[in-house]
């Protein structure tokens, strides 16, 4: 055996490995891999890249680190020394791991001493923008897309490696901190008019006007064609002023489309173009139905329309696409619903709508146009905007900086010393029929006392802002800038406004800091709410942290569920999907229309939509970690039922699903998203499906590929498949050791074509014979072939097989183990802002035991991690 | 693996490093430092010029390259439409970055020429128009121009520490920033504004050192980089409120429309170009990036060998090289002193994918137009074992004047392009 | 010449008979107590109300009387007395010194064609009076086809009624027929077939 602690000082860091001394000769490490590993690891053969005969053994250096790492692991999961050659006795074996691992972890001790794990981060773009919504209570202020984007470092962007800083992100916070104090800072003395509106989606000059005098909708009165603007068909309507002119859009009646959003055509109620930023009450009346040739019928059942928000630009026109989906709404047969809900408006957004559950049709130029068409049909009542609703005046947000102190007329010719506050210019863009209220003159806050109330205000505010307590010679720091501005002129409102500014563009704001050390109760405090919330901790949070309650377990358990069970929490289900699943890739390719003829925006929403609602489900429900893969119930709506081919599920919400026995579905992968984007939109590849798997789910790093090996030229002509391409690449000898790894769950995954719809067949566009329509929309046409049949066979490394994708779930579900501890991984990086080291795996197979002995799930995993040393040691 | 994180290699040499981070950087050039540089200054230098443009969904390779080498190579498709300038251009072919792989991923590293975009901890280096206008970018008002064509936000440009540089996306935008004089007062508010913003600047910076008295060793480095990037920035509104008190140059031409159409990239490239000629012929900066997205196309560039996709792809990129011989066309009109626009103005056009339909890296579609070099037609280098590109960013430093010796992963000018005398 | 225009108002009356008489009868009642009230205030100062005669534009089809009388009650201290749609005039009373102090007659139409255009969307305006005499000019009778619809009627008219030359026109999808009374130095059919076509109206 191997004495524990071999000395290092013995191991010659400078030559290579092989050439060290070790003291005993039978205990020597070197001449176990002198026996068993250099015969194909040397400098002649280098097998996998790796030469031993030169390898060092100096693990301050990172690299080499790195190397030793990769080897202990080939050795610790069995797959080195090789199956094939002659094996050393396991004892053997042991010890020379254990030797490594102890090696391992002292050196990196030694490092870790200098510095914590957790290197110094700033905030994530995504975090910014929530800290600053919840700061100020400003819930949908957009700050995110101004901001250089972050890097991603070990899969997330939480790491100090993703987060550059240079003078372009400091200019980008000074143009922000100034955006938030523009909105924040009350400029009028009583809130802006709540403003009512009753608004037609044909609206003036608008799209929606246009296209139904072309046939593509139709105007309806009675749940019948309006008497007083009959259907488009051999004519349509002339002359869209004259009607406008006459009146033919206003006269109450309900706008029924058949079309959907195109590249030419994006409906939007154009009537109302937000002024003053806040919440906005929203409330429309919504139907379907089958129109037939001037007659309106009964619908085939219920359809969904979409609201959004729509950023006009520049020149007063909307941009293509919607900034942000507000939601899918149902439309039942011809009984109109309602819907409302409240949501937050920035300046210049207007509502944007849309026929999500129809197929693409265009009676536009078609002969006979409305009067020849038979198909389904949305119809919108109307659309209720109200707003803004304030509250309180002036709103939290200026309360957050300015207390209760007055807003009074700023007059000049009292202090004729002191320079007015800047003030924004009202713009309003596009043809918003709503209407800013008279400027009556400037306003803004008085302080009698400006000093104390200065003091007074900074330390309500700095600890907020800076998520921990401020020392008060910090804050004096801060007040006298204010003196110094307020003396030179300013008024108390832009002296005030100077620190803020400051504040906000301060180290302090723009990063978590963490001093040296065990975590104090405000890093943990921090580190539970942007991990569970993806913001700045609440009051709560705050006060407890000061009373130095988060030592205790039990606090931290009760507030995890408290955090948990918060609606805040979808911003972590967003921000950890997004990066762990890739969900933020969802529209990174759009499905070749020819091949995928089916594929729509809300089947895209709905599959982002199903991947967060199961991840939710398994953390309520605290399901274990085989679920990652196999499960027997799926969380969907119609559109996705109808995509999976499950029967019986209607209408637009996501709800969960019991699959029927023989489904393909359940778990994560053989989700449509995933599915969608680990392919190209045009073809699938086992290659960057499998490596997803084995990345994402099984916590295995797959090596890249060599150089000057040529990628597969993928082809949709029907006349060779994917793995035919493959088995050739594969016939390359230092490929084939990489790709029985990889390959295997991408072989599984070929039941599954670019948008998750399941196949047995490649779809093609040259070769093939005729396609039958499936579960695709009638009123979609379909051009594609079916092609060469899909082998979703394959063999895992172990050896056992599997046919098809059931099979190979029951495989790896089995292994619940390895998902799990992936999966902690993942959310210990995540949370922690830092890559698992060495010494710390034993600490997440600590995790890993605790949750299995609790036979608990996902939720049980979360209050592990968190009740983790590894969690509140920085 | 976080635990050691790796010193990346600087990838420019001491010298020109110490040259970027002096007082040269700090005060425009102008008038300061011709003083200084004595009879030297008597003698004209001539003011070279840098525009690098990557188109980001790869070239059709099959219309792209030439199938013959050398100055009397037969025209491809594509090159067709650029052959006014034959003599005006070198097209090379076999040539990548080193180790710049990852599909799209590259689209970042075409300026900077990063290794493995795709992998985790992956940092950007500096772009090479960055690292040229921290050389030369203060001898105009802008010291580089970064821009984009696009509804996204995407750019060629990085900061030393691998910051993306937002781009420009308006031409109209451009224009106005470039041409059009503000009021006394609104230069005076400007003015006043910077003042505040280099004084809070200055205190925030402040409160990072106070910050840095808490912190662990390796912490206080980080530190450092957020008080580095403040001065940074402190120092670029230093030179901003010297240009401030300058007039703006005056131009004959009208601000131009902007078009929204992503699908209009074409035409939305050739208003760029027109509002880049200008400001290149007002030597309003010297250095410019371009980042053409054509993300539109991107369905197509998947063609998978069909062949009404592939005509469809085809005529939509012999409309771009039709608006880059128009670029080159303007530029080789315009005379500055004894010489066009086009002879000291460098323009590399090219792309991060060598095939999109495979997303491969190598052999890149790539060209470089005008700048004083000598051009020799066809450059072929192995298709096998590709040469750097990142070599020709080497010889476009030096042809900036800026003494360089290396560049990313760039060792040494390229081979085969000279310089003209 | 005349018995094309009465051609126009039979086939109107006849298709729209019931729906024409009941409106009719309902504005009547209006103008009558509206007359009355502003009889009543004329009384107090001296009484200088007046009738006029004006002619309209946008008076395209005969329903189009009715949507010229509700236009005409928005507007105070005017009284609608009568229309002629076949000359496309109305006749109004008012008191020129209350509504028009101190304005000659070219003011006095520009200042009701101010008025007349921002109660109707722009769709009625008041000029004056034709000065080319009715035999000087020509009927021009054109088959249409298009919707039964009063807007696509009124953009077939503005689409016929804006070419010089055209001094009344008519636009009715209903009936099928565009007519204009042209002067025929200044404009001819083809021009006005042109111009209907361009708008997207299909020319029988």
């Amino acid at each position: 055996m191997l004495r524990r602690s071999l000395p290092l000082v013995l191991l010659n860091c400078l030559v290579p490995f092989l050439q060290t001394n070790v003291v005993a000769a039978e205990d020597n490490p070197r001449s176990y891999f002198e026996s068993h590993c250099v015969t194909c690891h040397d400098s002649e053969l280098k097998k996998g890249g790796l030469d031993l005969t030169v390898l060092k053994f100096d693990l301050s250096k990172s690299a080499n680190f790195t190397q030793w790492v990769k080897i202990y692991d080939r050795i610790d999961t069995g797959e080195m020394p090789p199956k094939k050659k002659a094996r050393p006795p396991a004892a053997e074996t042991k010890s020379v791991k254990a030797w490594l691992h102890d090696a391992l972890i002292d050196a990196e001790k030694v490092v870790l001493k200098k510095r914590g794990q957790t290197g110094l981060r700033r905030l994530t773009r995504a975090e910014y923008e929530n800290t600053v919504r919840d700061l100020f209570d400003m819930p949908g202020i957009a700050l995110k897309g101004e901001l250089p984007a972050d890097g991603s470092a070990h899969g997330f962007d939480k790491n100090s490696d993703a987060l550059d800083i240079s003078h372009v992100n400091i200019a980008k916070y000074m143009e922000a901190a100034n955006r938030i104090l523009d909105l924040a800072i009350a400029t009028r003395p009583n809130p802006p008019t709540v403003q009512k509106r009753r608004i037609s989606l044909a609206n003036r000059g608008g799209f929606v006007a246009h296209v139904i005098m072309n046939g593509d909708g139709v105007l309806l009165r009675d749940k019948k064609p309006d008497p007083d603007f009959p259907p488009a068909g051999e004519h349509r309507h002339i002359d869209q002023g004259a009607h406008e002119q006459i009146g033919s859009f206003r006269t109450g009646s309900t706008v029924g489309l058949f079309r959907h959003e195109d590249e030419s055509f994006s409906p939007y109620f154009i009537e109302h173009v937000t002024i003053y930023p806040g919440r906005y009450r929203v409330r429309t009346s919504l139907w379907s139905f089958h129109w037939d040739k001037g007659r309106v019928l009964p619908a085939r059942g219920t359809e969904a329309a979409r609201l959004s928000v729509v950023q006009l630009t520049g020149d007063g026109r909307g941009g293509q696409h919607p900034s942000y989906v507000l939601g899918y709404y149902d439309a039942p047969s011809i009984e109109s619903k309602e819907h409302e809900l409240i949501t937050w408006l920035n300046h210049n957004e207007i509502i944007g709508f849309n026929t999500a559950s129809l197929a693409p049709t265009a009676n536009y130029s078609r002969k006979g146009r409305a009067m020849a068409f038979t198909g389904p049909g949305i119809a919108c009542d109307w659309l209720d905007i109200e707003g803004p609703l304030h509250e309180v005046w002036p709103p939290i947000a200026h309360q957050r900086l300015f207390g209760k102190l007055p807003l009074v007329e700023f007059r000049n010719d009292q202090t004729p010393k002191v320079s007015a506050p800047q003030r924004q210019r009202i713009r309003q863009l596009g043809a918003g029929r709503n209407r800013p209220d008279p400027e009556s003159g400037i306003w803004t806050v008085q302080s009698k006392s400006p000093t104390n109330d200065a003091d007074r205000l900074l330390a309500s505010f700095l600890p907020k802002a800076f998520r921990r307590p401020v020392d008060q010679e910090v804050r004096q720091r801060y007040v006298a800038k204010f003196q110094e501005r307020f003396k030179a002129g300013d008024c108390f409102e832009t002296a005030m406004r100077w620190v803020y500014r400051a504040a906000l563009c301060s180290p302090d704001f723009l990063y978590h800091v963490e001093p040296a050390g065990t975590l104090d109760q405000h890093a943990i405090a921090n580190r539970l709410s942007y991990f569970l919330w993806n913001s700045m901790p609440d009051e709560r949070l705050r006060q407890l942290a000061n009373a130095g309650e988060l030592k205790s377990k039990e606090v931290l358990r009760s507030e995890v569920e408290r955090l948990l069970k918060d609606e805040r929490s979808q911003r972590f289900v967003e921000d950890f999907l997004g990066q762990w699943l890739k969900l933020k890739q969802i529209a990174a390719t759009d499905p070749d229309r020819k091949l995928y003829p089916e594929f729509s925006a809300y089947l895209q929403d709905s599959m982002v939509a199903e991947s967060r609602a199961y991840f939710c489900e398994l953390i309520d429900k605290d399901l274990d970690a085989s679920y990652l893969v196999k499960s027997d119930f799926a969380m969907l709506n119609e559109k996705l039922a109808v995509h999976y081919g499950i029967p019986g599920v209607h209408g637009s919400q996501i709800r969960r699903v019991q699959l029927p026995a023989d489904s393909q579905r359940g778990g994560f992968l053989t989700q449509a998203a995933v599915l969608k984007i680990t392919a190209n939109g045009t073809t699938t590849s086992p290659v960057p499906r499998g490596a997803f798997v084995m990345e994402r789910l099984l916590g295995q790093m797959p090596e890249p590929p060599p150089p000057n090996i040529p990628a597969v030229e993928p082809d949709v002509r029907g006349a060779s498949t994917i793995r035919e391409q493959l088995e050739k690449h594969k016939a390359n000898a230092s490929c084939a050791t990489c790709h029985l790894k990889i390959d295997p769950p991408g072989f599984a995954l070929e039941s599954f074509d670019v948008i998750g719809g399941f196949r047995t067949r490649y779809r093609s566009i040259g070769e093939g014979d005729p396609a039958p329509r499936g579960s695709i929309d009638p009123f979609i046409g379909i051009s594609f072939k079916l092609g060469q049949p899909v082998d979703a066979s394959g063999v895992i490394p172990d050896g056992r097989t599997f046919n098809g994708i059931n099979d190979w779930k029951s495989l790896i579900a089995a292994d619940r183990e390895s998902l799990l501890r992936n999966l902690a991984k993942q959310l210990v990086i995540y949370s922690t802002g830092s890559d698992i080291s060495f010494s710390e795996r034993d600490e997440i197979a600590a995790i890993v035991k605790s949750v299995s002995k609790k036979k608990g799930g996902i939720r049980t995993l979360i209050h592990e991690i968190i009740q983790n040393e590894l969690f509140r040691a920085k | 693996m976080e635990l050691f994180r790796n010193t990346r290699r600087n990838p420019l040499s001491r010298r020109a490093f110490l040259k970027g981070t002096g007082v040269a950087m700090t005060l425009p050039m102008l008038d300061a430092m011709h003083p200084a540089m004595g009879a030297a200054a008597a003698k004209k230098t001539i003011p070279r010029r840098m525009v690098a443009i990557e188109t980001n969904m790869g070239i059709l390779p099959r219309y792209f390259f030439p199938k013959d080498e050398g100055k009397k190579y037969t025209l491809s498709p594509y090159l067709e439409r650029l052959k006014d300038f034959r003599d005006d251009f070198t097209v090379f072919s076999g040539v990548s970055h080193p180790g710049v792989t990852g599909g799209h991923a590259a689209e970042r590293c075409f300026l900077t020429g990063t290794p493995h975009p795709e992998r985790g901890g992956f940092r950007n280096w500096v772009s090479l128009d960055q690292f040229a206008a921290e050389q030369v970018g203060n001898q105009t008002r802008y010291p580089s121009l970064v821009l984009a064509n696009s509804n996204e936000n995407p750019t060629l440009s990085y900061t030393r520490s691998g910051a993306p540089i937002p781009a420009e996306k308006s031409p109209r935008k451009l224009f106005e920033k470039l041409f059009i004089q503000g009021k006394p007062e609104e230069v005076q508010a400007n003015v006043e504004a910077i003042r505040q913003g280099r004084s809070m600047l200055d205190f925030v910076g402040e409160q990072s050192k106070r910050l840095n008295r808490s912190l662990s060793t390796s912490d206080k480095e980080r530190m450092d980089r957020y008080l580095t990037s403040v001065r940074d920035l402190e120092r670029r509104l230093h030179s901003a409120e010297e240009w401030e008190y300058k007039p703006k140059p005056k131009v004959n031409a009208k601000p131009p429309e902007d078009i929204s159409d992503a699908r209009e990239f074409v035409q939305r490239t050739k208003l760029m170009f027109d509002v880049m000629k200008l400001a290149l012929e007002t030597d309003s900066s010297r250095i410019m990036s371009l980042f053409i997205d054509t993300t539109v196309i991107h369905n197509i560039t998947h063609h998978g060998n069909r062949a009404d996709v592939l005509a469809e792809l085809k005529q939509k990129e012999e409309a771009q090289f039709e608006a880059l011989a128009g670029f080159l066309r303007s530029l080789q009109e315009t005379k500055e002193e004894d010489q066009t626009l086009l002879d000291r103005t460098m323009i590399l056009y090219g792309t991060c994918m060598g095939s999109a339909n495979s997303h491969s890296n190598v052999n890149l579609p790539a060209l470089i137009a005008g700048g004083g070099f000598k051009h020799a037609g066809h450059l072929a280098f192995d298709t096998k074992n590709n040469y750097p590109l990142t070599n020709l960013y080497v010889s476009m430093l030096q042809r900036l004047g800026i003494e360089a010796d290396k560049f990313s992963t760039g060792t040494g000018t390229m081979r085969g392009l000279d310089f003209k005398a | 010449m005349s018995r094309a225009w009465d051609d126009i108002k039979m086939i109107e009356q006849i298709t729209s008979c019931k729906r024409y008489c009941i409106t009719a009868s309902m504005i009547l009642f209006a103008v009558f107590a509206f007359s009355a009230e502003s009889t009543h205030a004329a009384d107090a100062k001296k009484k200088t109300v007046e009738r006029h005669t004006h002619h309209v534009v946008g008076l395209f089809c005969v329903e189009r009387e009715a949507d010229l009388r509700e236009a005409v009650k928005q507007l105070p201290d005017l009284v609608f007395v009568s229309a002629d749609f076949n000359k496309a005039e109305v006749v109004l009373s008012y008191d020129t010194k209350v509504l028009f102090p101190n304005m000659n007659d070219g003011q006095r139409v520009q200042r009701l064609d101010n008025m007349f255009k921002s109660v109707s969307s722009h769709t009625f305006s008041i000029k004056p009076l034709r000065p080319i005499a009715d035999d000087k000019l020509t009927l021009i009778k054109i088959p249409v086809a298009g919707l039964d619809c009063k807007a696509c009627s009124y953009g077939a008219y503005r689409a016929v009624h804006g070419i010089d030359g055209v001094e009344i026109a008519t636009a009715s999808f209903k009936a099928g027929l565009v007519t204009a009374l042209i002067d025929p130095k200044k404009t001819n059919r083809i021009a006005l077939e042109a111009a209907l076509k361009q708008r997207g109206v299909a020319v029988k």
